[in-house]
């Protein structure tokens, strides 16, 4: 039955199994954030990094029977909260500037 | 009163911190604040200082009462803030020290500095920037508390740094005035000369010690067993540290900086460039005394420089015009007196003579101050005259300071110069003196039956009989002879110039222009206030240290107080005192005593006397000695050339350096390396600068492809 | 445990994946917009599948509630269609990708590397039997007593290399631990600060005292592992100064919002 037990131990999530989905949404995100010029879209991209971390935050502590990873997840949720409302009011700043919102024509970086 | 642990003492903490806070509330908010908030706060920080100081005293009295004079380091108090340093053999940390040494000297800084911050709430009422004043005045208090209050050297050396930068930054106050400028940098230069000698001294003793510690250096400078170790040092360390005390202390070589000081606002020159800053020398001389007694020869050395010291300085104050300069080198000459009761051995005498000094010069300077500011900052004596009747107030505590730096009986000065004077003559050296050395490096037996040997043993010997030991002892003893005479002659020459400057100044007929003799007028309370007060002090403040032969004609009641300072002192001073030295006329020598101070007296009425003749009963006296000594009234005018000497032996030689230095700097350092680096760089830049594109979305690309190549050498074991 | 739980797993896990493969692909911001709250739906699936009830809800509430409503209000309030300008290809472009893909690759080298699936098949098989103890265990309690069924002690004696030990086994574990916190035995700090002191005692407030007569109910009713109640200890306690400082963070953010969104005054 041994092959029973192997075959189900595929079919089952295990820790491994969370992290690789986590791994996977993070690097979604991260190609995102370096490919797309919409501004907004490279935010949600940073979302996404966000909630892959918070995920393997969750798994980790369903893995060792703790809670602080939960804590951990929700200080992560917070400061999305925060950064999400500054991110949108420097979007609509930029956009009354510069009448866009592509990554690609902030350059002043440079100077 | 024992309910604060005297390891733990935390006001002693607060004495600091309060001009500290004051300083900075006056630094960052004093501009916006109004005038009399700016007051309240820097009078009212010394005002707190004092009185934690006053708190302080208490505890140590109470402190002292408990504890059993055991030879150690006596009673006192102390109070660590935090571990600044703990590394391996390197303590340090910002720790506090109170003992009876200490406290003398914080009540000198909190009480002298209160009442001139007083002083300077009217001197410097029209001041816009007297906020900048203030807040530089409460630092310097601060600075100076934690230099005398500092238990490791190099918190000492923190404050010994910090007075001199308040210095630097009060003389050139005004600093719109390029000499006022140029006179708050000479001092600077000069100090930082100084202090790299002590900062030399500080590492010669942690490298032989290992510590910085007061308690524990005066540990092993007490120790039979120890001491062996100091002794090798003692001079080359004792020597740094006494020339970086030249340089603060205004000694020469390096005195040139204070008649040059007085530049900056009077108070200032009362507070720093007479009552305190300047006798930090003195103090730290005082502290170190179980260091500085192991070498005789050093203390030779302190004891000449400082004669001369004092000698040099008052012969050129006969001949100023300027009132400030004349106080200037006045003080020169006392701190000169200071030094030399320390070469002497005479501790008690130098501190004593340090508080006196404070008191009386602090009152000249402001009382100076308050003539300058009723004249319109007219400075020359020439121009003065006749203020008596017109500023009864300030002429009335200018004439009792005058009465104690002159030396006259029942004025402070009296005491504390003859004890100098008295001091100068009595003490011998015994510790040290040649073929003795061997004996104390093999001595097994405790120190005190050492000193009991050497004390009663040899210094007879050494008077009586021949042999190497009386070739050093005569030497001494010249030293000592020569040491007293050249103080006695300076001392009849200060009564002499210092009557010259006040007959100048407040008697005889009025030279001022008419104009400025229609504003003189008598200075606000709170400038009179605090002349009234230090008059008072100028008078009583000698009260603590009566001659031994006066002293003893007392009541008994009376004794602990007539000679209190002595016995306030004993314990800082027990190991030089009672081991090191020796009185040469034996246990009670009321006679030469009376002899010694009777002479002081007698120089002293006959300085007066001289001035009196000189500039009130004929007037025309000074331009007939003048005429006929022309060479040396212009030798001591231009103060004998050493600022011209120390221009072309320092200045322009370290300015023909400069220049070879900025050819070298400019056409190989710069044209050659510079030049060449610069081209290398500038041409690499010009290709990476295409990377440096401003697209956040490429750095963040840069980012991540590093990580990959990261993790790449990671995964092929690359790294 | 069994096939359906695993089956929500792979559902949710796969629309995670194909949700943000959508966000990063669609070239209307509104559409990204749109199938990022579906991601975020998912993800709450997933947190629950992981216990963490509490937080999925407040991933709802808070990702697929405010933060996309904000960013939906946004987009429609730039209406950025007209601006949007013809897309062209840059070089660094497919660098990015590759390096994103090398990233997720190297992960999953590293995790995947950590794991030895023969062990964890053994795991489970422990466990597994364990299980059918406790259960076995808790049928003949049940058919003594009518009402509430004690918990036994913890089936599992160390943390097993599976996120899906039952429901159960992790709350009675959670259990044990929340008893050993109230009976004094252990306290939250424990192992979490090696120079903290392990003798100092460590009080919960009255009001947070886990109830005694409660604690012997059958985990899975209220007090539990990723409820609300254990996290909000956790708050008050070990995390009360970050917990604290994340009321600043947002204050900050909202004045930082303002200034930044208001329009200038000439």
């Amino acid at each position: 039955m041994a092959w029973v037990s192997t075959l189900i131990s595929y079919w089952e999530p295990t820790l491994a199994h969370y992290l690789l989905l986590s791994a996977a949404v993070f690097s979604i995100g991260l190609i995102g954030v370096m490919v797309r010029r919409n501004a907004l879209i490279v935010f949600m991209s940073i979302e996404l990094m966000l909630n892959s971390v918070n995920l393997s935050f969750i798994s980790f502590a369903r893995y060792r029977f703790e809670m602080d990873g939960h804590v951990f997840a929700f200080f992560i949720m917070a400061v999305a909260a925060a950064e999400a409302a500054v991110a949108l009011a420097i979007v609509i700043h930029v956009f009354r500037h510069k009448r866009g919102v592509n990554v690609d024509e902030m350059q002043e970086l440079k100077y | 009163m024992e309910p604060l642990y005297a390891d733990d003492f935390y006001f002693l903490g607060l004495i600091v911190l309060a001009p500290l806070l004051g300083a900075i509330i006056n630094g960052l908010f004093g501009a916006r604040l109004p005038r009399k908030v700016v007051d309240w706060v820097a009078c009212g920080a010394m005002a707190f200082s004092f009185v934690f100081a006053l708190i302080s005293l208490q505890g140590l009295v109470g402190h002292a009462a408990t504890q059993e004079s055991d030879g150690g380091f006596g009673p006192h108090l102390t109070y660590t803030v935090y571990q600044w340093i703990f590394r391996g053999d390197l303590n340090a940390d910002i720790a506090f020290l109170f003992d009876p040494l200490t406290a003398v000297l914080v009540l000198v800084i909190t009480g002298v500095g209160f009442l001139i911050h007083i002083y300077s709430v009217g001197y410097m009422a029209d001041d816009p920037d007297k906020w900048r004043y203030f807040a530089y005045l409460n630092l310097f208090a601060f600075a100076m508390l934690m230099l005398v209050l500092g238990q490791n050297m190099l918190v000492t050396f923190i404050g010994w740094e910090g007075v001199g930068l308040c210095s630097y930054l009060l003389i050139g106050f005004w600093y719109n005035d390029e000499k006022k400028a140029a006179a708050g940098q000479k001092a600077f230069i000069v100090n930082r000369v100084g202090d790299f000698f002590f900062i030399l001294g500080m590492f010669l003793i942690f490298y032989t010690a290992g510590t910085w510690d007061y308690v524990e250096l005066h540990e092993m400078a007490t120790s039979t067993a120890t001491v062996v170790q100091l002794l090798p040092i003692a001079f080359p360390a004792g020597l740094l540290i006494f020339l970086g005390c030249t340089g603060k202390s205004a000694q020469i070589p390096l005195y040139v900086w204070l008649p040059d000081a007085m530049a900056g606002p009077t108070p200032v020159s009362a507070l720093i460039h007479a009552a305190t800053m300047v006798t930090a020398g003195v103090f730290l001389l005082c502290r170190l005394n179980w260091l500085i007694t192991l070498s005789p020869a050093l203390m030779a050395i302190i004891a000449v420089t400082g004669a001369l010291t004092a000698i040099v300085a008052a012969s050129i104050a006969i001949v100023q015009n300027d009132i400030k300069r004349v106080l200037a080198y006045s003080t020169v000459s006392q701190l000169g007196f200071m030094f030399m009761a320390v070469g002497v051995g005479a501790f008690v005498a130098a501190i004593f003579h340090l508080m006196t000094h404070a008191f009386f010069k602090a009152l000249l300077f402001l009382g100076a101050g308050s003539v300058i500011h009723g004249m319109h900052h007219e400075q020359d004596i020439r121009k003065m005259g006749g203020l008596k009747s017109l500023m009864p107030w300030t002429h009335a505590t200018f004439l009792a300071a005058t009465l104690a730096i002159a030396g006259v009986p029942l004025f402070a000065g009296f005491y504390s110069k003859d004890l100098v004077l008295w001091n100068s003559l009595a003490n011998t050296h015994v510790l040290g003196i040649e073929g003795v050395m061997p004996m104390i490096e093999g001595a097994q037996n405790s120190l005190g039956a050492l000193a009991q040997y050497l004390t009663v043993d040899v210094a007879p010997v050494v008077e009586d009989a021949g042999g190497e030991a009386v070739e050093v002892v005569s030497w001494a003893l010249a030293v000592n002879w020569g040491v007293y005479l050249v103080g006695l002659i300076t001392a009849g020459l200060t009564a002499f110039y210092m009557f010259r400057l006040y007959f100048m100044t407040f008697h005889g007929e009025c030279r001022a222009d008419e104009e400025t003799k229609a504003h003189i007028h008598e200075s606000p309370n709170s400038m009179v206030g605090p002349l009234s007060i230090l008059g008072v002090l100028s008078v009583i403040g000698g009260y603590i240290g009566w001659p031994h032969f006066l002293a003893r004609y007392f009541p008994e009641g009376l004794q602990p107080y007539v000679l209190g300072l002595e016995h306030w002192l004993a314990d800082v001073f027990a190991v030089s005192n009672e081991f090191r030295l020796v009185g040469r006329f034996g246990e009670s020598p009321y006679g030469p005593e009376a002899i010694a101070a009777s002479a002081a007296i007698v120089i002293a009425g006959a300085g007066i006397a001289l001035a009196y003749v000189m500039y009130i009963k004929r007037p025309e006296l000074p331009g007939v000695i003048h005429e006929r000594t022309t060479r040396i009234y212009k030798v001591l005018m231009n103060k004998y050339y050493v600022d011209e000497a120390y221009d072309f032996l320092f200045v322009r030689s370290t300015l023909w350096l400069g220049k070879a230095s900025y050819w070298f700097d400019r056409y190989i350092i710069a044209g050659l390396l510079v030049g060449g680096v610069a081209f290398m760089t500038q041409s690499l830049g010009a290709v990476l600068s295409n990377l440096q594109s401003g697209s956040v979305q490429r750095y963040a690309t840069y980012i991540t492809l590093a990580l990959v190549l990261i993790f790449i050498a990671i995964f092929y074991g690359v790294i | 445990m069994g096939f359906w739980e695993p089956l929500f797993f792979w559902l949710f896990a796969f629309g995670a994946l194909i949700t943000s493969c959508a966000v990063i692909v669609m070239r209307n911001p509104l559409y990204c917009a749109l199938t990022l709250i579906a991601d975020f739906f998912c993800f709450a699936a997933l947190y629950v599948l992981l216990s963490a009830h509490f937080l999925a809800v407040v991933q709802i509430l808070v990702y697929g509630g405010a933060i996309m409503v904000l960013f939906l209000f946004i987009i429609m309030l730039l209406n950025m269609r007209r601006v949007r300008p013809a897309s062209r290809f840059q070089v660094h472009y497919a660098i990015a990708t590759i390096a994103g893909i090398m990233m997720f690759l190297f992960a999953a080298w590293a995790i995947l590397s950590a794991v030895d699936m023969e062990e964890v098949a053994e795991e489970r098989e422990r466990v597994a039997e364990q299980i059918e103890e406790v259960e076995q265990e808790e049928e003949e309690v049940a058919l003594r007593t009518a009402s509430a069924i004690p918990g036994p002690e913890a089936p599992v004696d160390a943390p097993v290399l599976y996120a899906d030990v039952n429901e159960l086994a992790v709350e009675q574990a959670y259990a044990q631990t929340l008893r050993a916190w109230r009976d004094g035995h252990a306290t939250p700090s424990d192992h979490k600060y090696p120079d903290f002191d392990p003798d100092r005692t460590y009080e919960l407030p009255p009001s947070l005292q886990p109830d005694p007569e409660q604690a012997h109910v059958v985990p899975g009713r209220e007090g539990l592992y990723g409820t609300f109640k254990p996290v909000s200890i956790m708050l008050v306690n070990r995390f009360v100064i970050p917990f604290e400082l994340t009321a600043v963070l947002l204050l900050a953010s909202i004045v930082g919002a303002m200034i930044l969104a208001k329009r200038r005054v000439a």
